[in-house]
């Protein structure tokens, strides 16, 4: 019925990020654990990798659907707008 | 890590593999789980918002190799639902932390409710030209190897809904499943498999949409942050392994129970002050 769509960039991005968000917090609990002042800092780390994954597989897919699924690739810039609208506002609540 | 960040790691672990195994995100009993420990319920919410942004991104993945996931029906509901998780994100820091444990107990309760009587919806028949907005797709069930055929119908409608189940998402810090999964299986046809990968797949960008306003007021406390995500991701990967080797009417039913109590726990702190 439907072409099989492409994946790859967007699991490949989900997977690192997951990956280096939990190695991050596998740190910073290994630093905690340890009295080291780096910990807050790698868990901040974490948090912002964490919070970033979605917007990277977005992109990705954004990247790899324009060629041949070009709504897909389209809609995927639309939720990429809707989180920088969130990331603006977060940036001047903090000022 | 010792005293509360400890405790939230194990109780995180409980929290991600019993979510995975009843299939709820695990907001639904972080968020309690964590103001019972005494975190304030904001910092309890933001937190969450981070486990379920982990259990999303970690599940999507296998879901979308799989071919359950559907990226386009997630992506066109996703635009209404991030956009809720904005308003939800940012509507939650006016908010005192007692009216947002009423609420969550509201929500708990609700939950509960829909979990005793849960039923799913087969697809509709796919027949004749799609309508201007439907999606027609399919994909191979596993437990009989044959291709299911499927049309989402009823998008404009269920974008609607789904800025609810992102409101609901950044206000209380839960995954927003409970809305999207009856939304897309009832209302737009899509079997209850597809809804559950789709779901799964939305809910880190909405997550994450809420996330950042969170991180931007100061209610996400670091290595709480460390330890809660941390804990969930391993949970959830171990629940994942045994979802299917344990009876699910159980579960559901220890669901039922827990969830009660933690609405009960969340309703009193409510009431309480």
């Amino acid at each position: 019925m439907s072409e099989r769509p492409h994946i790859a960039w967007s699991v490949r991005a989900l997977k690192s990020g997951a990956a280096f968000a939990l190695g991050l917090f596998l740190s910073a609990i290994a630093l905690h654990l340890v009295g080291h002042p780096a910990a807050e800092k790698a868990a901040l780390l974490g948090v912002l990798a964490l919070i970033a994954t979605p917007a990277i597989s977005l992109a990705a897919t954004a990247l790899e659907a324009w060629a041949r699924e070009r709504q897909t690739a389209v809609l995927a810039l639309a939720v990429l707008a809707v989180l920088s609208v969130a990331t603006a506002l977060a940036l001047f609540m903090s000022r | 890590m010792i005293g509360p960040e400890l405790i939230a790691f194990v109780a995180a672990l409980g929290a991600g593999a019993f979510g995975a195994l009843v299939g709820v995100g695990g907001g639904l009993i972080t968020v309690p789980l964590l103001v019972a420990l005494g975190v304030e319920v904001h910092t309890a919410i933001g937190v969450s918002l981070l486990g379920v942004i982990s259990i999303s991104t970690a599940g999507s993945a296998s879901y979308l190799m799989a071919g359950f996931a559907n990226r386009r029906i997630g992506l066109t509901l996703l635009v209404a639902t991030a956009a809720g998780g904005i308003v939800g994100g940012y509507v939650a820091g006016l908010l005192d932390g007692r009216v947002l444990s009423g609420l969550f107990g509201v929500v708990l309760v609700f939950v509960a409710a829909q979990m005793l009587r849960a039923r799913s919806r087969p697809p509709a028949e796919v027949v004749g030209e799609p309508a201007a907005f439907d999606i027609d797709a399919s994909y191979l069930e596993p437990t009989t190897g044959e291709t299911i055929e499927y049309r989402a119908r009823n998008v404009g409608a269920a974008s609607l809904v789904s800025i609810g189940a992102g409101v609901i998402s950044g206000l209380l810090g839960v995954g927003g499943g409970i809305i999207n999964v009856p939304t897309m299986n009832v209302l737009m046809h899509v079997p209850i498999r597809v809804a559950t990968a789709t779901s799964t797949y939305m809910l880190g960008a909405t997550a994450a949409a809420s996330a950042v306003l969170y991180l931007s007021r100061g209610q996400i406390d670091m290595m709480l942050a460390a330890a809660v995500v941390a804990g969930m991701f391993l949970g959830a990967a171990v629940g994942a392994r045994y979802s299917r080797r344990v009876p699910r009417q159980i579960l559901s039913m220890l669901f039922v129970i827990i969830a009660s109590v933690f609405a009960v726990q969340m309703l009193l702190r409510y009431l309480a002050s």
